[in-house]
């Protein structure tokens, strides 16, 4: 009896113990969190990241994923970023993911199949496009995201930012001066499950809206889409014959706007994001007020540039998140604008 | 010896449990970094610029702000010209340039027609042709304090609406703790001394200062 108490005993503890094994251990993900959380714990930050450098998925190729380059700015951006690219002895390989984040994933997996040496994305969202970069991240391959951010730090190595929100608030100024600080406005909103659609109007709401006499009498979304843009204006001005002014969250709904309001024998003070080429001709026929011009080709080469330097060195040499300013493009300085270059 | 069994047993049972409840759940967290284990820390722009403002912003601004007169003397009407020497890129070595400013002068003309009111001020011993106007508000342009100070930067903060947040943090106080006390309707005729941070683009000869400190003379 007393011998078979200790076996129990002793089965028990064993049994105990092993619980506590599989607990602790039950999978390889578990132990490697933790045991990173200890390097975490007792080295630097910086150290860490240097010990973690990506070489690259295997293959030459660079990906270069945007939205649709229907919209010039997209164009603008994928060209430069692939002639440079090019310049730099890559093969690439442009796609769009037409602002959807399932077919932005797919085209991640494609890169990752190809072994892509690099990414470059304009992303399809702040918060969906982390899990994808993280995937590349894990099979080796750098991701450098271009004009829009990701709320995540530490998953890209470079985020080249265009700042939306100081360039929309530059040219609300603009606009607000040009309304005389007060009358009825529209506003046509970009895709909403763009980050930027967000980050433009609550940036043009921040100037326009601490003037009392400004007041909003319709605001829609027109999903940056220039035909869309136009008929939604058609819209707002039968409701809205004493409209004084319109504000758009991009230059082709801009462009709608202007066409719209032509097609009514009506000019008013209209501003866009952007700073397309279709844009300039408008401000500089008088038909639109400004547009806040998004460095896109400047953006696109410092990534190429920064993917090359990463590949060749193992770093950037630069900060992850590097924020790019617009430039508020009026009559005044429209002139110096051409193909999304500003030359002073 | 049925005793000492239990014992072991009871020990052994004491030990599993304490080793499986410890198991994943004693980690050293670092400092700051709590906000990984514990869900997003809601970002407050007010509090976080409460709370550099007087310890921080203030006396970096009171140090490294160069006065107006000697400014505007030395860059001879080209206001980009002493970037190297006094200003501040948002990009490093490009974008938007600011300067930090300090000076006396005399209120000419107070304008609160428009809600981006000014004041237009003539700096002691100055006779250049450069208009210098100090923001009064209610409306404040730009985020020239923001850009200046060389402790805060856009990488830290999750995006550019927090770090937008920042200024418009910046630009309340200014209005409520700098702008308000000094009463800027009843100013005109009078010397008011301030410390403050103008942004420039080029071509420009129109000097629009955000005011960290403003008093009457």
């Amino acid at each position: 009896m007393k011998g078979f108490k200790k076996v129990l005993a002793t089965t028990l503890a064993a049994a105990m113990v092993t619980v506590m094994a599989i607990g602790c251990g039950s999978s390889k993900d578990t132990t490697d969190t933790k045991a990173e959380e200890k390097t975490e714990t007792s080295d630097s930050a910086e150290a860490d990241k240097s010990a973690d450098v990506l070489k690259g998925g295997g293959s030459n190729i660079i990906y270069i994923i945007t939205p649709s380059v229907s919209n010039p700015a997209f164009k603008a951006e994928a060209d430069t970023a692939s002639a440079k690219a090019k310049e730099l002895g890559y093969e690439v390989k442009t796609v769009s993911h037409d602002d959807d984040p399932t077919k932005q994933t797919e085209l991640f997996d494609s890169a990752i199949a190809d072994k892509a040496a690099a990414i470059i994305c304009d992303n399809a969202g702040a918060d969906a496009t982390v899990e994808a970069v993280q995937k590349a991240r894990d099979a080796g391959i750098p991701t450098f995201l271009i004009d829009r951010e990701i709320n995540e730090e530490g998953v890209a190595i470079s985020q080249i930012v265009a700042n939306n929100y100081q360039g929309a608030k530059a040219i609300a100024e603009k606009f607000v001066e040009a309304m005389g600080e007060k009358g009825k406005y529209a506003e046509l909103l970009g895709k909403e499950s763009d980050t930027n659609a967000g980050v433009r109007s609550s940036a043009f709401h921040e100037v326009i809206d601490q003037y009392p006499d400004m007041e909003m009498v319709a605001q829609q979304t027109a999903n940056w889409e220039k035909t869309e843009a136009y008929d939604k204006m058609e819209a707002i001005i039968q409701a809205n014959p004493d409209l004084n002014g319109v504000i758009c969250g991009n230059d082709t709904m801009l462009e709608g706007v202007c066409a719209a309001l032509a097609a009514h024998n009506m000019t008013l003070p209209v501003i866009g994001v952007d700073g397309s080429d279709e844009a300039a001709a408008l401000i500089k026929s008088g038909q639109a007020t400004g547009t806040a011009l998004q460095q896109f080709a400047v953006i696109a080469e410092m990534a190429v540039v920064q993917a090359d330097d990463y590949l060749k060195n193992g770093t950037t040499g630069l900060d992850e998140k590097q924020l790019v300013d617009c430039i508020a493009i009026t009559a005044d300085n429209v002139g110096k604008l051409s193909g999304f270059i500003f030359t002073e | 010896m049925k005793k000492r069994i239990i014992a072991l047993g009871l020990t052994l049972a004491l030990v599993a449990s304490a080793l499986l409840t410890g198991c994943g759940i004693v980690k050293v967290v670092k400092i700051g970094e709590e906000g990984k284990y514990t869900g997003e820390v809601e970002f407050n722009a007010g509090d976080d610029v409460a709370a550099i403002w007087e310890t921080s912003a203030l006396p970096e601004l009171n140090e490294t702000a160069v006065d107006l007169t000697e400014f505007l003397t030395e860059s001879k009407g080209d206001l980009t010209a002493l970037a190297d020497k006094y200003g501040k890129y948002s990009m490093g070595t490009s974008g938007e340039l600011s300067y930090v400013v300090k000076g006396t002068g005399m209120v000419e003309e107070v304008n609160t027609e428009s809600q981006a009111g000014y004041m237009t001020v003539k700096p002691d011993g100055y006779t250049g042709a450069e208009s210098i106007k100090i923001q009064i508000g209610p409306v404040y342009k730009g985020s020239s304090i923001r850009d200046t100070l060389s402790f805060i930067k856009f990488g830290d903060y999750k995006n550019q609406e927090e770090w937008a947040a920042v200024s418009q943090g910046i630009n309340a106080i200014v209005a409520e703790d700098v702008v308000e006390p000094a009463g800027p309707e009843s100013l005109q005729g009078k010397t008011v001394s301030f410390v403050g941070a103008f942004t420039v683009s080029a071509g420009s000869t129109d000097v629009l200062i955000t005011p960290a400190v403003l008093e009457v003379q």
